[in-house]
């Protein structure tokens, strides 16, 4: 408990410190998105238009008043709004917000369930077909890149078989993208799991387990796992973060409307409260990702916490 | 902290799998699914070029349009009679309604073009600021600020598309066959029938998908994803030949595909560099690259009275030798270079084109052949990047004669000081060849103004003149009669030729 | 020590090619276009008749700075750091850990994103964008790896022995620490190529006529259907490049 509290102390710092500095970075930016609003909507550009742009986008007062302005509204649920299309920044990423973090989440649950059986498997019967998979998988996955891939299976299943249809945006290439998200998590995780699985199973204790009768799969279920299943909540953390690049190439793949694609497209305008706006969303992402495993880790292990 | 914790995962399978429905609704009617490469930015049609995007779509209309045959013909107005020098007055058809239900009165819509007017820097092209008042609900008396012969052309242009706004800076109300249901940025539109439009019952919901570039639309059309795909790849043609349920239309269109060449830029300013690279492209080459189209004759569509007659020259020999005569001197490298500065240019263009982004790299090659270096860009937001004057060359596509009429891209993208001059050209010589326009509404001298017109431009280069192109459309079975015309100015209208 | 020719090798190769190409990349030929492989060019060429093999060739040049410049940036800045932070101790430790990890908690593809919007996706800019990115999590492996050497007995006897001062604590550290740490960079710039195709293939700021790996397999996606070497050989030269990079790296 004490614990986790100064973990909550720490994260909050964190995250006050990482907004802070994108805050500053995303402001020191080069390009002034007024020039810009005013070359892209072909507006007159008397000092008056420019002043009322600065003043109705807030760029006239000085950094940390405008960054304590925006901690406090972003707190209070309003996120701003994008200099782009006039919309208010946290409806859009409402919108935007289900089909990325399903990718996210789904991807990562996928991988979860799929890695734990492998590498049991795996970890079971050494150089084993389940063994010789997951070295494959993970020799694939990391060094091909996630997008090359989706290209590959685009092919097979929508135009070959026609099994789905590529780029409607609807369940099938969702589905596309979360396996592939998938793909390089359960790579690493089954990977981390039937190692961790093999340490414990060279322990003493572990022989102490089999002498009083238990079978190598029993003990190793019984003994090794937990440990092992802590390491991959461990690796989870790292994962999470992968999960979020690669979900950016597939919603660029599949054209689907997520907020990386979002990002992609308000950067080159220099959409502020976009870009901090999507910079907190990952962070919030990893934090919450981060939150997840150590309660389970809590749970499982309350010791080592 | 007490929350159990069972090794299962089904909870979180749950939790996403319902996730998942949310954001993916099933539609209770099967709306018309329409992908382009490009859709409005916002839904202020005073913005940049919303007001053409808006009325692409179906949503908003103009005073008087363009229709297939190429004709300029009244579409909310019901005719224009000028009564002086500056002034004019238009009477509205009767009847008509905005999509919320209202009346569409003289004193609505000059709210709206008056605000146009105070954004959009491009509704000042033809006939300077206008000034709107109201003489009854029908009769629209409009004052312009130079002489305009032909106000129905100036009514036709992209700008100056017909709106209420409304009081408390929400969204403004239009009049086309569609209304907005949706909108999310950059990715869809959803529109449903506008319910105050002759015939809305007979018309299906749209749903518009955008998408980042037309060779994944393509991808989504074959799969049977789209019911019509505007502005296919030309690729696609040949490979859906044997697919009965999909068909796939070429048209001729009012645009042209040019390179503007920045005047203003330390190298391109010099006129013989810009010589050069207008002598060294090859236009058949680019045409067969993006296979489809001829070789521009200039700057208008080769069905235009107006346009040239010839296919403007190639000829490598003659830009190497102007090159040599202006002291830029081949490297080792094979790049020239002068004064021990290398000829290295930055082209730009926009994924919203493909065309254009295939023909980069086929101007790159040419150029390299006479020695001219590029570096080049794709920019999704070109018309801030060609604002902001950071390009040598910039690769464009344009509808050179939106209302069936020469003057207007001449005016607005050419003539010195312009607000979408991009090329910072600025010639008196030309000024006061298209200054010519504003005295004549005769069809035929106009011709001869656009032909001297075109004549100065070939001379000066700010602009390169690349290919006239053809496009395609892709419908399926349920849209077979959809007939592309008009360019891409009304992609989705009120007779889309659905069949039931 | 044995293991660095391998991965030097393979750059050493990737850089060759960058030199040495059968045609100019970039030269267009609109007659021969999606030809297949003949004496002339090896591996066909593409929707504009470029050489295939020459564009490929050049492409890996590019992807080879990359992997040069994250795994020289990641392997000073993190090693340094790490070893910094588990000798120093105290508040200092602490310091270089929380920042490194504040560094993790934003995600690598996101700063380079970032990155190459600002300042153009060019191999040197998304090398540094990516190797400044490795600096964290190296920094965190650097300083736990550097803890359990410490802790074991020789450390603490030749600490025992008076061995202070900082020059002898890494010559006696360094050896240690240094083959996992090289394996650790090697994986992290396998990965940075990974990284800078999904870079090119998103597109943001690059040069898309020049002949990047990831910016080809968007440039050709298309043609997965008439002509699917296209999309192939580019997936097939960074997956090998990367697969054997790996591999040169752990042995």
């Amino acid at each position: 408990m004490k614990r986790l509290a100064s973990w909550g102390l720490q994260t909050a710092l964190g995250l006050l410190v990482v907004s802070f500095a994108a805050f500053t970075i995303i402001t020191l930016m080069p390009a002034d998105p007024v020039e810009i609003a005013i070359r892209t909507w072909n507006l007159p550009a008397t000092d008056e238009t420019v002043a009322a742009l600065r003043q109705d986008w807030g760029l006239d007062r000085p950094l940390i008043s405008r960054y304590l302005r925006w901690g406090w509204d972003f707190l209070h649920g309003d996120w701003g709004r994008s200099f782009r299309t006039g919309e208010p920044v946290l409806t859009e990423f409402l919108h935007r917000l289900p089909l990325s973090l399903s990718i996210g989440i789904a991807g990562l649950c996928l991988a979860l369930m799929l890695a734990l059986p492998l590498g049991f498997a795996a970890a079971v019967k050494p150089g084993g077909l389940a063994d010789r998979f997951s070295r494959l998988l993970s020799v694939f996955t990391q060094s091909t890149p996630v997008f090359a891939t989706g290209l590959v299976l685009i092919w097979v299943f929508g135009v070959q078989l026609r099994w789905i249809r590529p780029f409607a945006n609807d369940g099938a290439s969702l589905v596309l993208a979360i396996t592939l998200v998938a793909l390089h998590s359960t790579a690493v995780l089954t990977r981390v799991y039937r190692q961790s699985l093999q340490e414990a199973a060279t322990q003493p204790w572990f022989a102490t387990a089999r002498a009083k009768g238990l079978s190598e799969t029993q003990a190793l279920w019984r003994h090794a796992h937990p440990s092992a299943f802590y390491a991959v909540l461990a690796a989870v953390h790292s994962e999470a973060g992968w999960v979020i690049g690669s979900a950016a190439a597939m919603e660029i793949l599949f054209g689907l409307p997520g907020i990386s694609q979002f990002l992609v497209q308000s950067i080159s305008m220099r959409d502020q409260m976009v870009l901090q706006s999507y910079v907190m969303v990952v962070a919030f992402w990893m934090v919450s990702v981060d939150l997840l495993a150590r309660l389970i880790m809590l749970r499982l292990e309350p010791r080592l916490t | 902290m007490s929350i159990p914790f069972r090794p299962r995962l089904s909870g979180a399978l749950i939790a996403t799998s319902a996730l998942v429905a949310v954001a993916w609704p099933v539609a209770a009617t099967e709306p018309l699914r329409v992908g382009a490469t490009f859709i409005t930015s916002g839904v202020d049609p005073a913005k940049g070029s919303n007001g053409w995007a808006l009325t692409s779509h179906g949503v908003g209309e103009n005073l008087f349009t363009v229709d297939r045959q190429g004709k300029l013909v009244p579409e909310l107005a019901e005719k224009a009679e000028r009564t002086g020098e500056l002034t004019w007055t238009i009477t509205l058809k009767a009847g008509r309604r905005f999509s919320d239900g209202s009346p569409v009165t003289a004193a609505a819509l000059a709210a709206g073009f008056e605000r146009t007017f105070a954004n959009n820097k491009a509704a000042l092209a033809t006939g300077g600021k206008l000034s709107f008042a109201a003489a009854d609900d029908l009769t629209l008396k409009v004052s312009t600020e130079r002489p305009v012969p032909l106000i129905e052309a100036l009514f036709a242009e992209w700008p100056l598309i017909a709106y209420k706004p409304s009081a408390e800076g929400g969204q403004a109300i239009f009049t086309g066959p569609y209304e907005i249901a949706d909108f999310k940025a950059d990715a869809a539109l959803q529109l449903k029938p506008n319910t105050h439009f002759e015939g809305a019952s007979k018309r299906a919901s749209v749903t518009l998908k955008r998408f980042g570039d037309a060779q994944a639309m393509a991808l989504a059309f074959q799969s049977g994803e789209l019911d019509l795909a505007f502005g296919l790849p030309s690729e696609i043609a040949t490979r859906l030949k044997g697919d009965p349920a999909l068909t796939v239309k070429s048209f001729a269109v009012g645009y042209q595909y040019f390179a503007f060449l920045n005047t203003t830029r330390p190298v391109v300013q010099d006129k013989s560099v810009r010589q050069a690279i207008d002598l060294a492209v090859d236009r058949k080459e680019l045409a067969a690259a993006i296979n489809g189209g001829t070789p521009a004759t200039g700057a208008y569509a080769p069905y235009f009275p107006f346009a040239g007659s010839q296919a403007r020259p190639t000829d490598p020999a003659k830009a190497a030798a102007i090159l040599d005569a202006a002291g830029w001197t081949k490297g080792a490298d094979g790049i020239r270079a002068k004064d021990g500065k290398a000829l290295k240019l930055l082209a730009i263009t926009y994924p919203q084109r493909p065309d254009l982004v295939t023909m980069l790299p086929v101007v790159k090659a040419q150029l390299a052949r006479i020695g001219i270096g590029l570096d080049t860009q794709i920019v999704d937001n070109i018309s801030e990047a060609a604002a902001s004057g950071n390009f040598d060359i910039a690769l464009w596509a344009q509808h050179t004669a939106p209302s069936g009429d020469p003057a207007f891209f001449l005016n607005s993208m050419l003539r010195s000081g312009a607000s979408l001059n991009y090329t910072k050209y600025a010639s008196p010589d030309f000024d006061a060849i298209i200054d010519r326009f504003a005295t004549t509404g005769d069809p035929a001298e106009r011709i001869q103004i656009a032909l001297d017109a075109q004549a100065k431009l070939f001379d000066d280069v700010p602009v390169s003149f690349l290919v006239s192109p053809v496009w395609y459309v892709g419908v399926s079975e349920r849209l077979q009669g959809y007939e592309p015309w008009g360019s891409d100015y009304h992609v989705l209208r009120a007779d889309i030729g659905e069949s039931k | 020590m044995k293991r660095m020719p391998l991965p030097l090798l393979l750059l050493a190769l990737l850089f060759a090619g960058g030199l040495w190409q059968p045609h100019n990349p970039d030269a267009v030929d609109i007659v021969s276009r999606h030809i297949g492989p003949t004496f002339t060019h090896p591996l066909g060429t593409d929707h504009l008749g470029r050489d295939l093999l020459s564009r490929l060739l050049a492409g890996g040049f590019r992807t080879g700075i990359v992997i040069l410049a994250v795994g020289v940036i990641g392997l000073v800045g993190g090693s340094l750091l790490g070893t910094l932070a588990a000798l120093l101790g105290g508040w200092r430790e602490v310091a270089i850990l929380k920042a490194s990890q504040m560094f993790i908690m934003v995600p690598t593809l996101i700063v380079a994103l970032t990155a190459a919007a600002v300042f153009g996706l060019s191999p040197l800019s998304a090398g540094v964008a990516l190797g400044l990115a490795a600096i964290g999590p190296l920094t965190v492996f650097t300083h736990a790896l550097t803890r359990r050497v410490l802790s074991q007995p020789f450390m603490l006897g030749a600490e025992a022995l008076g061995v202070r001062s900082s020059g002898k604590l890494f010559r006696h550290l360094l050896p240690n620490t240094l083959p996992s740490i090289l394996t650790y960079v090697g994986n992290q710039s396998g990965s940075a190529a990974i990284a800078y195709a999904s870079l090119a293939f998103i597109g943001l700021g690059a040069d898309p006529s020049l002949p990047d790996w990831g910016g080809m397999l968007f440039e050709y996606r298309m043609f997965v259907f008439d002509d699917p070497m296209l999309v192939l050989w580019p997936t097939l030269a960074l997956a090998g490049t990367v697969f054997l990079f790996n591999r040169a790296c752990d042995r």
